[in-house]
């Protein structure tokens, strides 16, 4: 786990100090498999743009999946940019992609790039999850409640207790995300660089003569 | 009534043999799950021989894994040909296995090495179930999955790339997945062409002579799973050669009494 131990570093700066182009991201994903439709509608408000307002981001990036895509641009329709619903915050959206890759990359803190270290929010899938801490970013875990194997939530609430990120739930999430930025200047729990035992588990298995 | 009376006699004379063939199958089947999780592998394979890797890509967050997986801990001048299997349905992790392929290809070119022909194949084949699948159907598709697999590790299955001459046998060497019910009756099939071969080398006299084990299975669970094996996992957990877990609670668990335990690798994907 050497090369994407997180490097959170560098945003602990006052806020004052960055200039007002620098872009600071807030992804939220949905991922493919199922349907979290309570999800994009409670990002898709007026409050949660006041939040990101607040704690400084400028920008949004959703991905909505299949079904989310009628409340995402339901709401870009009531409120076109200038809105002041939308406070001034950038926002995107696609409903699905194989690559989520360089959305990761934009939320990453690199100066040279003038990016702010960003946020992720997402549903407690495996994939995603796992390329956030990749990255070194921090996020906001929210459980699908509508799914009835709950070990989605018990990996969210690994997720909270490694410091990698919040567990948040539906209704709660402006509150995760100040937490969460409470977060990002705390080192989180890296674990130790391991054997491969992958790796020794097939040699073994092949049995070579030695 | 007579009739009837006669009736009961016929059945209870037919369900008494039936019972006993199914214990004595149960028990055989038993024996030969502890007899081979407690066998010694017989080390007769030289380094530097073509090794044939399997890999099983379930879909979504499994196939993401695996990939992580091979990422970082696939050894290319090892594993010389890897055949991967996709479910139909899933088109995302036939591209994934062949950018992570192209990828390969790219690193060997900038690392200088012999420019290698693609030794790789992508096989898709029918999906176990599929969701929202009645339960009533899902027996007969599983065992068409069933089917394809066998003839996927027979070397058999439509449109499957021959090996390079340089492999002796069309069974693969190794089999690693992670994945939902195809990885099951992958296991399973295997387990079965394992149990085919010894028999027939036993029964045509050639079980001592030596020869390189293959067909070997992996199964690592998911790093989602923290507290609870998955389905599959439960499953997999007399069948898999080798069992690997990603956190410590779900380390030491067996099937049953004298069979191999799972084993705690650490975060194997990261």
């Amino acid at each position: 786990m050497s090369g994407h131990s997180a490097s959170r570093g560098g945003s602990a700066e006052p806020r004052a100090a960055t200039p007002p182009t620098m872009m600071k991201l807030c992804l939220v994903t949905v991922g493919a498999t199922a349907a979290f439709n309570t999800l994009i509608s409670e990002v898709m408000d007026e409050p949660f743009f006041a939040k990101l307002r607040q704690t400084g981001f400028t920008h949004l990036i959703v991905q909505y999946g299949e079904d989310g895509k009628d409340t995402f641009h339901g709401f870009l329709e009531k409120h076109p940019e200038g809105d002041p619903a939308l406070h001034g915050i950038g926002v995107g959206g696609f409903s699905l992609t194989a690559d989520m890759h360089p959305y990761f990359m934009m939320a990453k803190n690199r100066t040279a790039r003038n990016q702010e270290l960003g946020l992720v929010i997402c549903h407690s899938g495996t994939g995603t999850i796992l390329e956030a801490i990749r990255h070194g970013l921090p996020m906001v875990v929210v459980p699908n409640p509508n799914l009835a194997d709950n070990h989605q939530e018990d990996l969210a609430r690994k997720v909270d207790e490694l410091k990698w990120g919040i567990m948040g739930t539906i209704g709660n999430i402006l509150e995760a995300i100040d937490k969460a930025e409470e977060l990002r200047n705390e080192e989180p729990a890296v674990e130790e660089e391991s054997v491969d035992s992958m790796n020794l588990a097939m040699e073994d298995e092949l049995s070579f003569v030695d | 009534m007579a009739s009837f009376i006669s009736l009961c006699k016929l059945l209870l004379k037919l369900i008494i043999p039936t019972a006993t063939i199914a214990i004595l199958l149960l028990l055989i089947i038993i024996f030969a799950l502890v007899f081979s999780h407690n066998a010694t592998i017989p080390k007769f394979r030289r380094r530097g021989t073509p090794v044939h890797l399997l890999i099983v890509l379930g879909s979504g967050g499994h196939t993401t894994e695996m990939i992580y997986l091979l990422n970082k801990s696939l050894n290319t001048s090892v594993y010389t040909y890897r055949t991967y299997v996709v479910t139909s349905g899933d088109p995302f992790s036939a591209t994934k296995a062949a950018e992570f392929e192209e990828g390969l290809i790219k690193l060997q070119q900038t690392n200088k090495k012999t420019d290698q022909p693609k030794s790789y194949d992508v096989i898709t084949i029918p999906r176990a179930r599929r969701v929202h699948q009645s339960y009533w159907t899902a027996p007969f598709t599983t065992l068409q999955a069933l089917w394809a697999c066998l003839l996927v590790l027979c070397g058999r299955y439509p449109k499957q790339k021959k090996l390079p001459w340089k492999f002796t046998s069309p069974h693969p060497d190794l089999i690693i997945t992670n994945g939902p019910a195809v990885s099951v009756c992958m296991v399973l099939a295997a387990k079965i062409l394992r149990f085919w071969i010894f028999i027939s080398r036993w029964v045509t006299g050639q079980s001592s002579k030596p020869e390189v084990c293959r067909l070997r299975t992996i199964f690592v669970e998911s790093w989602a799973r923290i507290t609870s094996l998955s389905t599959s996992g439960v499953l997999l957990l007399p069948l898999a050669d080798r069992f690997l877990v990603q956190w410590p609670d779900l380390a030491g668990r067996r099937a049953w009494w004298g069979m191999k335990k799972t084993e705690h690798g650490g975060w194997m994907v990261l």
